[in-house]
């Protein structure tokens, strides 16, 4: 408790506070533009961090991971581009609600959503970091392979009304993933002799055109609109009401995403997804997503936030990056004389709790900046179509750019935007393909791993606890919608006798 | 029968054989042979692929004919198309002529294919955006943006 | 009107030439326009960190700008295809790792080793044999490992960071020089490998002391023994390969290199700005941060030689692990 004080009365100094802020809204303006990503803000921020204290230092860090955490969110629902690939899934439902004239609902719910998700996950980093990173030791490649199938068993029930087309764009995007140097072998597959594909195709060009430009497309169809949006309404955030109406699916996706977050291997993104899929799952009304409701936005949205603080906990307990920004935050602090790792917490004990309190004042913060800006971010829907599409996509084609400073990035960005609005008229939907592609690799790489450790055996997947319950979770969740049906039938045809 | 669904099915069917036929021209190491090779996952998914795109195939003979397409206009298939090309020659012309032009170009270009008809907002976004692109991303980011012959 | 518009026209065109003169008159001393760094691996990583901590003194050294930017694709292949394809006037950069060496050796890219010239080194971080100490762990020394190794060839499994990479080559050249087979798992990097040898998925792991300093602080891993010829100041403790007889030094290094063929007299300035700019305590902090020593640094000429040395080991091994391109 003294620590935590401690740590609260260095973050209230003013040059900590402004690293704060600072690092919060770099954070929202580059997780808002598509192909920015937090990573990459990270980096960019580690060298002008080495002249300052290391509790500004890694405070700005982490505050720029969670507030461009959220940025994603801003552009997901304004103009249907993910910011950030975590905000993907946010786009289902934030988007149509928009578009509706509800602008600020939207950015409000993903606000309030992101900070309760992100401060719950910073408690639990807080109280019980020690305990909760073993759970990261105790998943091997057997239990990344069950998790992503049981991640990969929802495209049957996201994108179209066809299982089969959505199945079949879910194994397209697993393919996807298979393009360019196979890391278990380390040889090059699919590449067709270009040097630019060996790295693979990254999910973050493909999400952009899928998403994006694909939209832009659709506005090319529509033409020159007449503005629409009310002011006063796009401008309203979400009751007290229907705040409260989401509670159980903030505490499931706090849940759910922070412990996504712990696990090395998956972050945000794989997070949101699952919080977006069992959001609709345990809905009352499972109908209504997709067509803008405010669960559907609630559940990524708090689920990817509640990740950056479970992420955290592998990183400072074990010295383990649990997502691909800790890693990057990770060398910061070694940069900063600070070796993550079970002893941190006791060589380091001020920092690491300022660090802790200063991410909670992190999630505070872009709070107060979304709520407050809400009402100003969803003008832009004022901006009319014709000026706003084509500043979408030259957005597009410069962040898929900086990404890898690689322009075939660009093509497959401009492509997938290409495929993303042809595909829509044969009943395709761009969820599974994004989807399989975000989980392709992890399937892949786990199976195979898993068979070199365990020496080929496949039953490796049954035998091992946590493996076993994705399995069950699995087959549960896939029987489940046959298995009410059945119930229902059956209810419905003894009422008929 | 769907004949729209029944012809993508058969074109999928054809790139997945002859993504599965290249799967044999992979290298493979020939020393560590206890390991599953490059070819060996994307095979199997190839063949999941097949057997959905097969499904696929039955569901489409056996279902009605395609409900009575509702034709687009043709403008708008033009205009589609063009903001499509516009896209295409935005991707060319940062290789070639350098992205702040391109941005410019670009959106001059689809403006006028939209059938904008404000010469100033035309302008003004024009020239706006590739100052804000430019200050964003060469000076706060320090991304080096492609040049081509002009800036 | 006309004509006083004409007159500014004139002086603004006279401006600009003279200013494109005496830009050209500055030509002559290097560098008068932007650097650009490569480096083939994403920002945030380890690449990464050294180049732009180097490049914090080098700005200042050369006075010049140096833009350091990703070039992804093929370990470094399509960075390096894009040196060989700009002039070799000093103002192409590319940071150099065992990765892009390898990707050489496997003739995945049209640079060999003849087509670049070494500037320095920066980091040299030895190659360490890593196992599991947790609860008592399954094995107490090199030794125990070996000895399960031989009694059941292709059974111990050690965790390496991708395929025909260092680590791979570190843990292959070693076993073959104790005479034992040992099976590899790739793992995406040095974290996952950690995963893996606390939570006894795999036998031993390849790692760098900075990966694994925290948990062998902790009393969770210790190195069995280390690929090098000398101990090492933080682990007095750990045998090395040389001690135990074993003809191995493996380490993951970073430097930079350019296109050989460059004026003598520019590589010279470049080379003695990295060793100015690697003096530095911004250099020598990074360097202790991460678990490395002041021999990490080696400018010019030695650093040539290292290259010499190592290419034809890795060309060797590439080719015996079937890696080189047919």
């Amino acid at each position: 408790m003294d620590q935590l004080m401690v740590g609260f009365m260095t973050i209230m100094e003013p040059m900590n506070f402004l690293s704060v802020f600072v690092g919060v809204l770099g954070g929202m303006i580059i997780g808002a533009m598509p192909g920015l990503t937090a990573p990459m803000g990270v980096a960019l921020l580690i060298p002008f961090t080495y002249g300052m204290q290391p509790v500004p230092a890694i405070t700005m860090l982490v505050s720029l991971y969670c507030g461009a955490t959220f940025g994603g969110s801003i552009a997901a629902i304004l103009v249907h581009a993910p910011g950030t690939p975590a905000a993907a899934a946010t786009t289902f439902d934030g988007y149509p609600l928009a578009q509706k004239g509800q602008a600020g609902k939207a950015l409000g719910m993903a606000c309030i959503s992101s900070a309760l998700g992100g401060l719950f996950s910073v408690v639990v980093l807080i109280l019980l970091a020690p305990v909760l990173a073993e759970i990261a030791i105790k998943f091997g490649p057997p239990e990344y392979f069950a998790l992503a199938v049981f991640g990969l068993s929802m495209i049957s029930s996201l994108g179209s009304r066809s299982v089969v087309k959505n199945l079949l764009g879910g194994t397209i995007g697993v393919f996807i993933a298979c393009v360019g140097m196979d890391s278990i072998s380390g040889f090059s597959r699919y590449d067709f002799g270009l040097t630019h594909l060996m790295d693979g195709i990254s999910f973050i060009p493909v999400m952009i055109g899928l998403f994006a430009a694909t939209e832009v497309f659709r506005q090319a169809e529509i033409g020159i609109r007449k503005i629409v949006v009310d002011r006063k309404i796009s401008g309203l955030l979400p009751t007290w009401k229907e705040i409260k109406s989401v509670k159980t699916t903030l505490l499931r996706s706090s849940l759910i995403g922070t412990f996504i977050g712990i696990l090395p291997a998956e972050g945000g993104t794989v997070a949101s997804f699952i919080g977006y899929n069992e959001a609709k799952r345990f809905s009352k009304t499972p109908e209504k997503f997709g067509t803008g409701c405010l669960e559907g936005i609630a559940g990524p949205e708090c689920a990817n936030n509640a990740a950056t603080g479970g992420a955290m906990i592998p990183t400072m307990a074990l010295g383990i990056p649990g997502s691909g920004t800790t890693a990057v935050i990770l060398g910061a602090l070694l940069v900063h004389g600070m070796r993550p790792g079970p002893l941190l917490f006791l060589q380091h004990t001020n920092v690491v709790y300022a660090v802790f309190i200063g991410m909670f004042l992190a999630n505070l913060m872009f709070l107060g900046l979304g709520l407050g800006g809400a009402k100003i971010f969803s003008q832009i829907l004022r901006v009319p179509n014709y000026v706003l599409s084509p500043i979408i996509l030259v957005l597009c084609v410069v962040g898929t750019y900086a990404l890898h400073n690689n322009m075939a990035d660009v093509w497959i960005m401009l492509v997938c935007g290409l495929i993303g609005y042809k595909m829509k008229a044969y009943g395709f939907a761009a969820a599974p393909i994004v989807l399989g592609l975000v989980l392709g690799e992890l399937i892949e790489i786990s199976l195979r791993r898993s068979l070199i450790v365990f020496d080929n055996n496949p039953f490796v997947f049954f035998t091992r606890p946590w493996s076993l319950a994705f399995i069950i979770l699995t087959v549960v969740g896939l029987c489940m919608p046959l298995i009410t049906s059945w119930i229902e039938n059956r209810g419905q045809n003894n009422k008929e006798k | 029968m769907n004949n729209k669904d029944l012809r993508m099915a058969l074109v999928l069917m054809v790139i997945f054989i002859i993504l599965y036929a290249m799967s044999f021209s992979f290298q493979s190491s020939g020393v560590v042979k206890s390991h599953t090779t490059a070819a060996f996952f994307p095979r199997v998914v190839l063949l999941v692929a097949m057997f959905l795109t097969l499904i696929m195939i039955i569901q489409s003979i056996r279902q009605g004919p395609d409900a009575a397409k509702k034709k687009m206009d043709k403008a708008v298939v033009k205009r589609v198309a063009l903001t499509m090309a516009c896209a295409a020659g935005f991707g060319l012309g940062v290789v070639y002529l350098g992205t702040l032009v391109s941005i410019a170009l670009f959106i001059v270009a689809t403006m006028v294919v939209w059938g904008v008809e404000s010469k100033r907002v035309i302008i003004i976004t024009a020239l706006l955006t590739p100052l804000l692109i430019y200050l964003v991303f060469n000076q706060i980011l320090l991304v080096q943006l492609p040049s081509g012959i002009l800036i | 009107m006309k004509k006083s518009l004409f007159r500014v026209l004139v002086a603004v065109m006279a401006m600009g030439f003279l200013w494109q003169s005496t830009a050209f008159a500055a030509d002559d001393e290097y560098p008068s326009k932007q650097i650009n760094w490569y480096i083939h691996s994403s920002a945030g990583g380890g690449t990464d960190i050294f180049s732009r901590t180097v490049a914090l003194r080098l700005r200042r050294e050369l006075k010049a700008n140096i833009v350091i930017s990703t070039m992804s694709g093929g370990s470094g292949a399509r960075m390096l295809n894009n040196l060989m394809e700009q002039p070799a006037d000093g103002y192409t950069w590319n940071s150099f790792t065992n990765s892009n060496l390898a990707t050489m050796a496997r003739g995945n890219t049209t640079a060999s080793r003849e087509d670049v010239i070494g500037i320095a080194r920066g980091c040299y971080d030895p190659q360490a044999l890593v196992i599991s100490t947790k609860d008592g762990g399954t094995y107490k020394n090199i030794e125990e490992v070996l000895a399960k190794a031989k009694e059941s060839p292709g059974k111990v499994k050690i965790g390496v960071a991708h395929m025909a990479s260092i680590d791979h080559v570190a843990a292959y050249e070693f076993g073959k020089a104790a005479g034992v087979e040992f099976e590899f798992v790739p793992f995406d990097g040095g974290g996952e490998i950690i995963v893996a040898v606390l939570g006894n998925v795999i036998d031993m792991g390849v790692l760098n002391p900075s990966e694994f300093m925290g948990q062998y602080e902790a009393g969770n891993l210790k190195p069995a023994i280390m690929l090098v010829a000398d101990r090492l100041k933080d682990f007095p403790d750990t045998p090395t390969a040389k001690e135990l007889g074993y003809d191995v030094e493996m380490a993951t290094w970073r430097g930079v290199v350019i296109k050989a063929g460059t004026p003598p007299e520019i590589v010279e300035k470049i080379r003695a700005a990295f060793a100015k700019s690697m003096e530095h305590k911004i250099y020598r902090n990074y360097l202790e941060d991460n678990s490395m020593g002041p021999e990490s640094i080696m400018v010019g000429a030695d650093w040539d030689a290292f290259l010499d040395a190592k290419w034809p080991i890795w060309k060797q091994v590439m080719a015996d692990l079937g890696y080189v391109k047919k």
